[in-house]
């Protein structure tokens, strides 16, 4: 008896596992009757059929139609199949506890398949129809074996440690996969720092940026040379392929038209870099923020002294020099909608609590008041160089003494037509947030700044067209806010209140800036 | 309904490559065997039937807790199914927390349910009694009186932690659990169906941190290894079964201890092993890398391991993830399989 019952178990299951069905002729009927189309059926993503009919091809939504005809597939045995490629840091350490924190708020039963140390699978079951709903398969590589996967057509989703590159854009474009710079084509996951760390017993724990820079590059090869030990300096990084050499060379390498050494001792693995590094004290890496192991990690600070905190705040601001956002990349297609809802989940506070609850930033705006920007404000004091210095940092106080500051900031790449990735994705989550009404009753100010270098009225002139241009750009992002219930003012206060060097490229960079206040109405 | 040739070929292909795919050894082809499999099945002396047996997988938990098996994707294909359409398939441990949870009305002290024996023993006082105590380094101490039930296997379900034993001669048995979360609860069964539970506030629970991994049966090869701030395998800092040291280490606050839970001897065991760090009075600070390996030996070589593992969410909860990993083939016997992300490494302060 007990085998007769296996039989139709694996009869059932026969179905489950067969390919998708071959092209045969379906009738979908809407459910009054009043409609209906016949064709050749295509595709069943688990909510839209997809069939081709003398008319095209058509996607019709499962939920309104019964479908008849032998090729009509079984809508309880659809298992929704979402491929994840990319940084082995991001899949192996990030994605199961975001995968099964999903899980749970979506009231699926999980269980993690381990067929490599590399390569895993996340089944998720239903819990009232005892089905498997859906599989998540994860290939923990790098960013750039990521990328080629997805333009290769062998993943869904890219997991990537830096942004794409113009070759993989025309790659992507090639493979028709659409444009991968489209927002609605890619996705900030969280935000990550890179920090310079050392063996434990390493002396040395600050150094200035450019100390960092000619360290890396070679040009500063002895611990000497920096208050330490007569010892020659090891180098040491994750792979070119993880993508965090790039955003070292973006960020700061390209500023002071340097490349990296070539005597960097390349690490596959994060983990065992920073285990490496913390046994030698004549070594030094680029390490993720949150994978610094047992390493000492070292303080940057800007060359006329700035200190330059790498804690949540400052990163989220990007007020940190090596601050590197974690992208997801997918086609321009519509991915079964198990993924997509896993897509909008990451978004939610709920998913950046898990993030943050893991070691790295997440996104959600952060408030800070203006008490707790005291450092910031003794420092812009000490800089301010005359009456106007003065005068404009007093009109910042009464204006903004009774607001907060939110941690999200806006920089342009260059002039003020093109804000810089990290800023599309704030101005992204701001408009979620006033969409949603969370800004309803209160005032939000824009507040522009420049650089300390030129005139000081016409930098007051650029930081208020950065204000102004952030605001229009909020606008756009947003059409469906009500801006009559969250005001969003602006605000100019020009070379007020740096917050980095302005003798260095690098540091006019982060000064450029608009910050975003609130304050209750 | 009448066999078909074809299917039933294909049955005996599949109850093969299971026989594999469960190198720890359980095939659930009916429900007998999905009982034997979640540790339910007649054993000893006790010899209820099976639909008794099957009973105590409530619908309701089976649905909470359990996750349908199907094929093993990228595989071969590996088909286990349950008898009836509406009885899942689920991972052995899995399912033995399932049975061990699925009892009602188990918050009183003492028995909530009695099970054959209770009825055979008609008169006699076959309450099962449980007594949970506070134990330094936040461990507790559960002595299970069981009259009825010497040498009888038992499983003990402490809030998702779980593991099997035997009932002492004399029908008692305690065992030394580390409290997983602040108010914890401990449920024990039977394989007749019995089964009591018990509750305790461990208030220094919060000055540990902790991860657990649990498996069934011998020769899984499975074992944590807790790499201490810098430590390489067989260092003084590698905490595991072979150097698990006891909690007077975590009350000296200068390094973690190993519990290992289980019985290798109850049948069909459910083995743990939980890590402990007291993270709220260490002296030192640093990462601790968390690594699972298992050792590929002849009976696991070329097949598939099912684990739970036990962790914080980083919310205040307890994460509790089934894994199920493939073991490399059997010209490896004799190295390892490391994993080193399914629990995630420890970040310690010092205070």
């Amino acid at each position: 008896m007990a085998s007769g019952r296996l039989i139709a178990a694996v009869i059932l299951l026969g179905s489950l596992l067969s390919s998708p069905a071959g092209a045969e002729d379906v009738t979908l009927r809407s459910r009054d009757g009043s409609v209906e189309v016949t064709g050749e059926f295509l595709n069943f993503d688990g909510e839209f059929f997809q069939i081709r009919t003398v008319h095209g091809e058509l996607m019709v939504d499962a939920s309104g139609v019964i479908c008849e005809g032998a090729g009509c597939p079984d809508l309880n045995a659809y298992v929704s199949t979402v491929r994840f490629s990319g940084a082995a840091d991001i899949v192996l350490e990030m994605m199961p506890s975001l995968v099964e924190a999903f899980a749970a708020r979506n009231g699926y039963d999980h269980r993690v398949i381990i067929e490599t140390p590399e390569r895993f699978i996340y089944e998720l079951g239903d819990r009232p129809t005892n089905q498997i709903a859906a599989r998540f398969f994860f290939d923990a590589t790098n960013s750039s074996e990521g990328l080629k996967v997805l333009a290769g057509g062998e993943a869904d989703i890219a997991v990537s440690m830096r942004e794409v590159t113009p070759v993989e854009i025309r790659a992507a474009q090639a493979a028709r996969l659409g444009d991968l710079t489209s927002p609605r084509q890619s996705q900030t996951l969280a935000l990550d720092a890179l920090v310079p760390i050392t063996g434990d017993r390493n002396p040395v724990s600050s150094l200035t940026v450019s100390e960092l820079v000619k360290i890396m590059s070679g040009e500063i090869r002895n611990w000497s040379e920096l208050g330490g030990e007569d010892a020659p300096i090891d180098l040491h990084m994750r792979n070119r392929s993880s993508g965090l050499p790039i955003v070292f060379e973006r960020r700061l390498l390209a500023q002071y038209d340097l490349e990296l050494s070539e005597q960097v001792n390349w690490h596959l693995d994060s983990q065992e870099m920073a285990d490496t590094v913390a046994q030698q004290s004549t070594a030094i890496a680029l390490a993720s923020r949150r994978e610094t192991g047992n390493a000492k990690v070292i303080s940057l600070r800007g060359n006329c002294g700035f200190p330059l905190d790498h804690g949540n705040n400052a990163v989220k601001t990007d007020d940190y020099p090596l601050t590197a956002p974690f992208y997801l990349y997918f086609p321009d297609r519509r991915l079964p909608k198990i993924a997509r809802d896993f897509l909008s989940y990451l978004r939610t506070p709920q998913a950046q609590a898990v993030i943050r609850s893991l070691g790295y930033v997440d996104l959600s705006a952060e408030l800070t008041d203006l008490d707790e920007e005291g450092r910031r404000l003794l420092n812009a004091i000490l800089k301010a160089e005359d009456a106007t210095g003065l005068t404009s940092l007093k009109s910042m106080v009464a204006e903004l003494g009774n607001a907060g500051r939110l941690s999200l900031s806006f920089r342009f790449d260059g002039g003020i037509s093109r804000l810089d990735t990290q800023s599309r994705s704030a101005i992204n989550l701001m408009a979620l947030a006033l969409e949603a009404g969370f800004y309803d009753d209160r005032e939000l100010i824009l507040v522009g700044f420049s650089d300390g270098r030129g005139d000081a009225a016409a930098n007051l002139g650029l930081a208020r067209r950065r204000a102004i241009a952030v605001r229009e750009a909020l606008f756009e992002a947003a059409p469906t806010a009500d801006f009559s219930r969250a005001k969003i003012g602006v605000l100019a206060m020009g070379e007020a209140m740096p917050i980095a060097c302005d003798d260095e490229d690098w540091g006019r960079d982060l000064n450029r800036r608009v910050e975003i206040w609130m304050r209750y109405r | 309904m009448p066999e078909q040739p074809a299917f039933s070929q294909r049955m005996v292909s599949l109850a093969g490559t299971l026989a594999i795919a469960f190198a720890i050894g359980h095939v659930m082809q009916s429900g007998a065997q999905m009982a034997d499999a979640v540790g339910l099945a007649p054993q000893g002396p006790v010899t209820p039937q099976v639909t008794d047996a099957i009973g105590v997988l409530d619908e309701r938990s089976v649905s909470d807790l359990a996750l349908t098996r199907a094929s093993r994707p990228r595989s071969e294909t590996v088909v286990a199914r349950m008898a009836r359409p509406s009885e899942p398939l689920v991972s052995p441990v899995v399912a033995a927390v399932t049975a061990a949870q699925s009892g009602t009305g188990l918050n009183a002290v003492g028995t909530v349910r009695a099970g054959k024996n209770g009825d055979r023993k008609a008169g006699g006082n076959c309450t099962v009694r449980l007594a949970a105590t506070e134990q330094p380094a936040a461990m507790v101490s559960l002595r299970i009186e069981a009259p009825c039930y010497a040498n009888a296997r038992v499983v003990v379900n402490h809030d998702g932690l779980v593991f099997s034993s035997i009932i002492g001669e004399n029908g008692t048995l305690t065992a030394t659990i580390p409290a997983m979360v602040e108010n914890a609860t401990f449920r024990v069964s039977f394989e007749d169906g019995a089964t009591a539970g018990t509750t305790l506030d461990v208030p220094s629970r919060r000055n540990y941190e902790r991860v657990a991994l649990q498996w069934i049966g011998r020769g899984a090869g499975l074992g944590l290894h807790a790499l201490e701030f810098g430590a390489g395998y067989g260092d003084a800092g590698d905490v595991w079964v072979g150097a698990s040291r006891d909690p007077s280490a975590g009350l000296r606050a200068d390094g973690g201890f190993l519990t290992s839970l289980g019985n290798p001897l109850s049948p069909n065991p459910v083995l743990a092993q939980v890590y402990s760090y007291p993270a709220g009075r260490s002296v030192r600070s640093g990462v601790i890398r968390i690594r699972i390996r298992a050792a590929i030996n002849d009976l696991n070589c070329g097949g598939w391991l099912d684990a739970q593992a036990l962790q914080p969410d980083g919310l205040g909860g307890l994460r509790i993830s089934t894994v199920s990993m493939s073991v490399p083939d059997c010209d490896r016997i004799g190295e390892y399989l490391e994993l080193k992300n399914i629990l995630l490494d420890m970040k310690i302060a010092s205070n």
